[in-house]
């Protein structure tokens, strides 16, 4: 049975789903410079209802965390995605902000993001392959799975997934996982469709 | 059984609510947050006839002798009962359950119209209780006065140069209430007693089925008088019987423990740091047990602990017997003051699937 535990320590709390983006967002907040944010992987979007509700019970957390951000995939709805969240909020007594980005409340002040932009279905692996569409090797990929259909084989259920491993396989050192990738700095940084994610990290701190 | 009970102005409560108990609940917490307070505001509710409970919570702290100095104007020898000492306010002990509201209030009585009411009990009474020293010639007396239902009743604990003594004489508390400490160890005859009773209504096989989760060894049990004390001994097979508490400590407190438990019907048992002496790898078998036992004699149980593995095994025993009667409260002090924050079965779940920390 392994019984480490995940206290909170850090005024500022970002929460996400699951292990991939706990790495993504650590490396992003390192390349941002940005004050320490404790991340807390909280479990798949099933959960999150009874899992943020537990956070909020966490020892010290109503004298320590002072602004708390939530990330979540939209998946195939974001509007759904977002309530969801708003919901899950309300029943952990914290405050519950009207639109993404929007910071609201006090101790702990609370900002949701969800992903991948503002509107848009899809998650986290569609913002990172956004951000890559003009990459060379992107076109390899789009071929890739063109030549899967063309051998009357099926495609894969999730395709944002999939072609981030086939995007990634074109890497110095394939292999990578998401949030490896982000490590190993294979994510274009400055592209414009961090944009919005990355304010959302600063909003954290500094809203 | 408690629904709910209220602390105010006790030790280190300014005032404390714990809501949504259950037949078993365990309290967590750091170090000095009250979690050994709350049991002893509990015993005091429950003995609530019996104002010299106050003195049993001193034993219990390991404190035997009360030292007392009448002639120190305004100290008492309760203050420590009180919070921050202030003997000036009152402690009130509030517990709800299904038939209705018990109220416990003490304070200190130095009003006239109050010593006027126990003038004759200060005058009249032979001295009784031998663990005082006093040195002046002033008394003190504590006033305990008990609501439940609309009947009242007001006891009063008086110390002078006589020793301390209660006034009328107490009734038999409301319900059974048993304090198993965390170090300091039951006296055998206690322990004795309390097997006797269990053979005498035949149930002393239900004692060795517990046992044997840890001691798996262990044919029966027995009273035995040797060299005038009277102690519970065991068969292990050795050459033989051993008393329990060479076995080892684990097997010593559950004993106790459960022959609490079998003369507490519709009482309450409270457990300091139950998870003393017991190997992690039986602590889901020992929540079993006592869950079974707290039902079969219609107990609660309040216990501490800051073993995370011990709430953990808890909860899996608890939702293994498909009752899941239990509660975790854990005690915090904030910026508000001390809290308890309380984790009912799904709470649980999620805490062991996200590692997040309870205690």
């Amino acid at each position: 049975m392994d019984l480490d535990t995940l206290d909170v320590i850090h005024p500022y709390i970002l929460v996400v789903e699951g292990k991939e983006e706990e790495v993504f967002f650590r490396e992003l907040i390192r390349r941002l410079g940005l004050p320490k944010i404790q991340i807390v992987p909280i479990g798949g979007k099933s959960n999150l209802r009874q899992n943020l509700k537990i956070l909020a019970k966490s020892p010290r957390f109503n004298d320590t965390v002072i602004s708390l951000g939530i990330v979540r995939d939209a998946d195939d709805n974001w509007s759904a995605a977002f309530q969801s969240v708003r919901d899950a909020l309300q029943a952990a007594g914290l405050t519950a902000p009207e639109s993404q980005l929007a910071s609201v409340g006090n101790k702990p002040r609370v900002t949701i993001m969800i992903l991948p932009e503002s509107g848009a279905s899809g998650m986290l692996e569609d913002l990172c392959l956004k951000t890559v569409e003009n990459d060379h090797a992107n076109l390899c990929v789009e071929q890739y799975f063109q030549c899967l259909q063309q051998q009357g084989l099926p495609l894969p259920r999730n395709m944002a997934k999939a072609r981030v491993q086939v995007f990634l396989a074109s890497k110095p050192e394939p292999g990578k996982r998401l949030g490896e990738a982000a490590e190993a700095g294979y994510w274009p940084w400055d592209d414009l469709a961090f944009e919005e994610v990355k304010n959302f990290l600063k909003q954290i701190c500094f809203a | 059984m408690y629904q709910s009970f209220k602390v105010k102005n006790f030790r280190c409560f300014n005032e404390l609510t714990l809501g949504d108990l259950k037949r078993v609940n365990l309290i967590a917490g750091m170090n000095n947050v009250g979690k050994t307070a709350l049991l002893e505001a509990l015993f005091l509710h429950g003995g609530a006839y019996n104002p010299q409970a106050t003195f049993k919570l001193s034993a219990f702290r390991g404190i035997e002798n009360v030292k007392v100095n009448l002639s120190r104007l305004g100290e008492t020898v309760w203050d420590s009962l009180f919070n921050q000492f202030d003997n000036t306010k009152s402690i009130e002990l509030v517990g709800e359950n299904n038939a209705g509201s018990r109220s416990l209030r003490l304070r200190v009585a130095r009003e006239p119209v109050d010593l006027k009411k126990i003038s004759h009990y200060i005058s009249d009474s032979p001295e009784e209780f031998t663990g005082l020293l006093t040195s002046s010639e002033s008394a003190q007396v504590l006033a305990v006065e008990y609501k439940e239902n609309g009947r009242q009743t007001a006891l009063y604990m008086v110390a002078d140069q006589k020793g301390i003594r209660t006034e009328p004489f107490p009734l038999t508390p409301p319900f059974p209430t048993f304090f198993q400490t965390a170090r300091l160890r039951v006296p055998f005859i206690e322990e004795a007693e309390g097997f006797s009773k269990l053979e005498l209504q035949g149930k002393q096989d239900e004692l060795l089925r517990v046992l044997r989760l840890i001691e798996p060894r262990l044919k029966r049990l027995a009273v035995v008088v040797e060299s005038g004390e009277i102690m519970l001994q065991g068969d292990i097979g050795s050459a033989r019987l051993v008393p329990l508490p060479l076995m080892g400590e684990g097997i010593a407190r559950l004993a106790t423990l459960m022959l609490y438990m079998s003369n507490a019907s519709n009482g309450v048992v409270l457990i300091d740091e139950i998870e003393n002496g017991l190997h992690h790898s039986v602590m889901a078998k020992v929540w079993k047990a006592i869950g079974e036992a707290a039902r079969q004699y219609d107990t609660q149980i309040f216990a501490t602990t800051h073993n995370l593995e011990c709430i953990v095994a808890a909860h899996r025993a608890f939702i293994e017997s498909n009752q899941h009667d239990f509660r975790l409260h854990r005690l915090e002090r904030t910026r508000e003051g001390l809290i308890a924050v309380t984790y009912d079965q799904e709470d649980l779940a999620a805490v062991i699937e996200t590692s997040l920390e309870v205690r």
